[in-house]
């Protein structure tokens, strides 16, 4: 799974909660039907935490713009609209 | 010979070892681009910076690491938050102790339409709640005082201005040049709305580093606009911090340094170093005010004085006392106005003998300055 986030500090921030969690993630650059202003910042991890990353996210405040299932399909089917 | 370095008002010398070990670390292992790039150097030099915010918000108690942006020097930093926050009409009130990096950029909007309001102080250059209370008007968008006078070390009562300013519509500025790092500072307690701070003087970090904090839901802008490494397709600058605030590529290695160094910190305590060096300071100041002919500036009352030291002289001026410590002595002090030509006219000098302490300053520096003093002025 890959959730985008809009800056590398909200990036870093998200890793670091995650892994105090144990939610192990890399930080990725997104692939570019991913991204509608420039760059973005990808935090890939396993399916399984999807929902738990979410959450966690949204109580730290930190904005998920797109999460995208590369399962899926290889290109934007695997986007998953929110 | 060695130096013995009483200049840490200007910048700190010398840095913990780590300090200087992350710089190394961080210039041959992953000094790569912050915030440009997702490879594993760049995310490694990205996780550093986060981690100087992490360490500056426990220091601070800064909720949000988020809501610190890093700059060049305090002064980088001061020039952001004033010029950042003010629009014409509004009015801005100082104390009359206020560094250049205060007073210029304050002038320098009296041509956009911003007031400058100079407030009073109660004695030795020190304010009190009063002195700004009196100057408030319904205009008054911005408070900006400095927490620790760089000339004379008096130590203005921040807190009370700031529990007096919280929820007046007014902003409270805190330059806190001369006490990050010595005096502890909690922006949620003290009300801080604003906070600048270098990173090279009592966080001991390296220069080149400072930083801005300005608490969430206050309308800022930044003085620069450029690359922030995301949103890159708008030709305006995104709604994300801290990347708003920091177009273009930070200091790494400075900041890795900076990160070191604030750890440093946390784990002596700033209030163990502030009373290290206020006790060293005290010394100084005792054993200066026996000398004849030295007066000492500024409160005299220890406890409203931090780790600075300002003195005249009726024997020799201030750039004579420094340049004999030096060649004669290898003491390093600074004489002038501090560019702070505001307080010098408050206090009704020309200008002084800097002297300012360290935490890695020793008792026999203290007693070898006063007796290099005592030489100069007999």
């Amino acid at each position: 799974m890959l959730v985008t986030v809009p800056s590398v500090t909200a990036a870093v921030k998200l890793k670091k909660i995650l892994k105090y969690k144990g939610i192990g993630v890399d930080i990725v650059s997104t692939p570019p039907f991913l991204r509608d202003k420039g760059c973005l910042y990808g935090l890939k991890f396993k399916k399984e935490y999807l929902d738990r990353v979410l959450n966690i996210s949204n109580s730290a405040g930190i904005e998920i713009k797109k999460v995208w299932d590369e399962t899926l399909g290889g290109n934007n089917e695997g986007y998953i609209p929110r | 010979m060695r130096v013995i370095y009483l200049d840490n008002a200007a910048t700190s010398f010398p840095k913990p070892p780590s300090v200087y070990k992350e710089i190394w670390w961080c210039m041959n292992g992953y000094a790569a681009n912050p915030g440009r790039g997702a490879h594993r150097m760049s995310i490694l030099a990205a996780e550093k910076v986060y981690e100087a915010r992490e360490e500056l918000a426990k220091l601070f108690k800064i909720e949000n690491p988020s809501r610190i942006f890093f700059y060049k020097n305090a002064t980088e930093a001061l020039n952001t938050g004033i010029k950042g926050v003010l629009r014409p009409g509004d009015e801005i009130i100082i104390s009359p102790m206020e560094h250049n990096s205060v007073y210029r950029p304050a002038k320098r909007l009296e041509a956009k339409g911003v007031k400058v309001v100079i407030s009073n102080h109660i004695a030795d250059g020190i304010i009190s709640l009063q002195n700004i209370k009196e100057k408030i008007t319904p205009n008054t968008r911005l408070v900006c005082i400095t927490h620790v006078s760089n000339v004379t070390g008096g130590i203005n009562p921040v807190r009370e201005i700031g529990r007096y300013l919280n929820n007046t519509g007014i902003l409270f500025m805190v330059d806190a040049a001369q006490s990050a790092g010595s005096i502890p500072i909690d922006v949620k307690n003290d009300c801080i709305d604003i906070l600048a701070f270098p990173g090279h003087k009592g966080l001991l970090g390296p220069m080149g580093t400072g930083g801005l904090y300005v608490r969430e839901g206050i309308d800022i802008y930044p003085l620069l606009e450029g690359g922030t490494g995301g949103n890159s397709e708008t030709p305006y600058l995104p709604d994300i911090y801290p990347e708003r605030m920091e177009s273009g590529t930070v200091n790494l290695p400075g900041l890795a340094g900076l990160c070191e160094g604030t750890k440093y910190v946390l784990k002596l305590g700033c209030e163990q170093i502030g009373y290290y060096e206020k006790r060293l300071a005290q010394k100084l100041a005792e054993g200066l005010s026996t000398i004849k002919g030295i007066k000492i500036l500024g409160p005299q009352n220890p406890i409203l004085r931090s780790n600075v030291v300002s003195i005249t002289s009726e024997k020799a001026d201030g750039a004579t006392m420094a340049e004999r410590l030096d060649r004669e002595f290898y003491i390093a002090t600074r004489s002038g106005l501090h560019c702070a030509p505001l307080a010098a006219r408050t206090l009704g000098i020309e200008e002084s003998l800097r002297f300012s302490v360290g935490p890695f300053n020793t008792e026999k520096d203290i007693s070898e300055a006063l007796f290099a003093m005592k030489k100069i002025t007999e």
